[in-house]
């Protein structure tokens, strides 16, 4: 039987965000990339756009300079 | 009754810190204020009180800061060399208005100048460095004085959340009188909610001290919060004294050490029929600009002694606005043209007598 | 956006002893990581509301024995002006966790040369890249803070990848219990590169950082021991 898989949601706090890409470069499974739109101060934000992949590890979370990202796991 | 002891002024100043509850003492030893340092080392850790010896004296006004930073009654003590390293630490007190004593015994400048007496830190203790802001400076001009001014620093400290200086000298410092050891009565004090301890101390709130006004509150607020203290404490805390003024010819101004010199030349003076007063600063900021400027409008003239080359004179001018004559007997006047000379009665009276 | 109410558990976010506000740095400065993960060290040991932290040089003598004491100093007021104060609050054995925030230059004055510039780094004071005959060399500060008797813990970490962020994590805890424990005077030294000074994009600064800086300061743990040594004492009586 296949276990049984997390999932996860990753939260961004866009107008915390600075867009400095070091989710997207952090994440091991490619689950966020930059986007196009632009925050009230004129940054670009990442999206969350492969919950599938995520497993949860909080690469993006900790490695955000700007402790914009938030990551749950649903139970 | 009370004890009656023979001390140097250095030390009255250490007696004073403690009778005033004073805490934390941070120095670095220099002449001519070494007995007060090891006074403070011999008896501070006596009565659980915390005494370090810092590595320079800019270490130890950081010390200080820190301390007065979370509430504590917190001083320091330095002579004139040491006190200009200490102005950036002194700028950093003033722009988080932390209440603290920083006692200056002043010798001889500029550069390292000589370890001998001298009043040449007056501009720098009144004026102060960068930044614009304002202390109280204190004179005092007996050893039972030096130990009642360090407790009334720490009042006044207290009370307008303002740094303190003590401006002695030389000469005041090293001088032995004997000084009735009692504690002075002060009103009740404002809390210090805005101390740095920890928020558990606060209800969690987080208190915060900045070294740039505008990064709490807005610069703004800072200025305007300053302006009105500093206009209090002028309204309030101006203090000097007056030795027969009133049918005065010529008045003397003088602080400190050089004071007693006047005093002693006002007697002399007396004596030959000439008509002498004294006036003597014991705030020297605020200055009492208003009491000298209502003595000018029945004395014409005025002779300002200070054993430099003329600091406080600038402040007399200001206060008497042109209604009188001023003359200085300043360090040129000196018996000996060394670091160990001094200014002495006599030559204030022949001053007295040049000046008409 | 209907998952929200569902029932989650947070895995990773904000540190609730850090303030909910918009971090003032710029675009892609790692100090915001390290900044997260003091608070997080703070949560984890249940010392909020007993923690005092200063920026910039200046000792805290005036508080109780309980109140946990840490000091946030960069390139200039610790390795520049402020060495001297640092070596000698470590002399007098103080018991406080210093954060050294090594970016191998001076950010906040716009990108001048600190002690910690690489040799050949271009900054606005080293326009031709530092040279030692004219700049010196970069000083190596947890090595130093690791020779010093009062020093219980020295070592050097990064915050670049997140295997990195649990060591660094470690180390400030580690620091931050000695002082609880009465050791001693713990340092740790963060690297971290700043964009603005190298004028590059966060990710090209941070391939800078791991290219260059990770080979003239090496990571590592430089002292941890759970006694101060004294080597020699007079007896008096």
């Amino acid at each position: 039987m296949e276990k049984k898989k997390k999932v996860i949601e990753v939260e961004i706090n866009k107008e915390f965000c600075k867009g400095c890409s070091f989710c997207v470069d952090s994440c091991p499974k490619e689950c966020l990339i930059m986007g196009e739109e632009i925050n009230s101060v004129g940054y670009n934000f990442p999206v969350f756009i492969n919950q599938e992949d995520c497993t949860g590890c909080g690469a993006c979370s900790f490695l955000c300079p700007d402790i914009a990202i938030e990551v749950y796991q649903v139970v | 009754m009370v004890e009656k002891i023979l001390i140097s002024g250095n030390e009255a100043i250490g007696y004073g810190a403690i009778y005033a509850d004073c805490t934390h003492y941070f120095g670095y030893p220099i002449t001519p204020q070494n007995e007060l340092i090891e006074f403070m080392a011999r008896e501070f850790p006596k009565l659980g009180r915390t005494f370090v010896q810092a590595e320079s004296e800019f270490a130890s006004i950081s010390m200080v800061c820190g301390a007065a930073a979370t509430g504590v009654r917190a001083m320091t003590s330095t002579a004139s060399t040491a006190f200009s390293l200490m102005q950036e630490g002194i700028s950093g007190i003033a722009s988080m208005e932390l209440p603290c004593l920083i006692v200056n015994v002043q010798r001889g400048g500029p550069g390292a100048g000589s370890t001998q007496h001298s009043q040449m830190d007056y501009l720098i203790a009144t004026r102060g460095a960068h930044g614009g802001y304002k202390n109280i400076v204190l004179a005092p001009f007996s050893v039972q004085e030096a130990f009642e001014l360090t407790q009334l620093a720490f009042y006044l400290a207290d009370k307008y959340r303002i740094h303190v200086i003590l401006l002695s000298d030389g000469i005041m410092g090293q001088m032995y009188e004997s000084v009735e050891l009692k504690k002075l009565g002060f009103p009740p004090l404002p809390e210090k909610n805005w101390a740095v301890k920890g928020s558990a101390a606060h209800n969690y709130v987080r208190t915060f001290v900045h070294n740039s006004p505008g990064i709490i509150g807005s610069y703004y607020d800072y200025m305007k919060r300053s302006d009105e203290k500093y206009t209090k404490i002028k309204e309030n805390e101006v203090r000097y004294e007056t030795y027969e003024i009133e049918d005065a010819d010529i008045v003397l101004v003088s602080y400190g050490s050089t004071a007693r010199v006047s005093l002693r030349a006002m007697y002399l003076a007396r004596d030959e029929g000439i008509r002498v007063g004294l006036f003597r600063p014991i705030t020297l900021w605020p200055f009492p600009r208003e009491a000298i400027n209502k003595i000018a409008d029945n004395t014409k003239k005025f002779l300002v002694v200070e054993d430099c080359m003329g600091q406080m004179i600038e402040d007399v001018e200001l206060a008497v606005v042109g209604k009188a004559r001023i003359g200085l007997v300043g360090s040129m006047d000196r018996n000996l043209p060394t670091g160990s000379g001094m200014i002495l009665s006599r030559k204030v009276l022949e001053k007295i007598k040049d000046f008409n | 956006m209907e998952e929200k109410d569902s029932p989650r558990r947070l895995i990773c976010g904000r540190p609730k002893s850090l303030m909910q506000a918009k971090s003032p740095l710029c675009s892609g400065c790692q100090h915001g990581i390290v900044g997260r993960i003091i608070s997080e060290v703070i949560d984890e040991l249940g010392i909020m509301g007993n923690v005092v932290g200063i920026g910039g040089v200046g000792l805290k003598r005036g508080l109780n024995e309980e109140a946990v004491v840490f000091t946030i100093q960069g390139d200039g007021d610790l390795a520049a002006i402020g060495i001297g104060d640092l070596i000698n609050a470590t002399v007098r054995g103080e018991k406080l966790t210093t954060v050294f925030f090594n970016n191998a230059g001076y950010g906040t004055t716009g990108g001048q040369l600190a002690p910690t510039t690489l040799i050949g780094q271009v900054t606005t004071t080293t326009p031709d890249g530092r040279r030692p005959e004219a700049g010196g060399f970069p000083i190596h500060v947890a090595e130093l803070m690791a020779g010093l008797p009062g020093v219980v813990y020295s070592a050097r970490c990064a915050v670049n990848t997140l295997a990195q962020f649990k060591r660094t994590k470690k180390a400030i805890k580690t620091a931050f219990q000695k002082q609880i424990d009465g050791i001693g005077y713990g340092f740790v030294e963060v690297l971290s590169a700043c964009p603005p000074l190298l004028n590059m994009r966060p990710t090209k600064a941070r391939e800078w950082f791991e290219k260059h800086m990770l080979a003239e300061y090496p990571l590592g743990e430089f002292k941890n021991v759970n006694e101060r040594e004294i080597k020699y004492q007079i007896e008096n009586n």
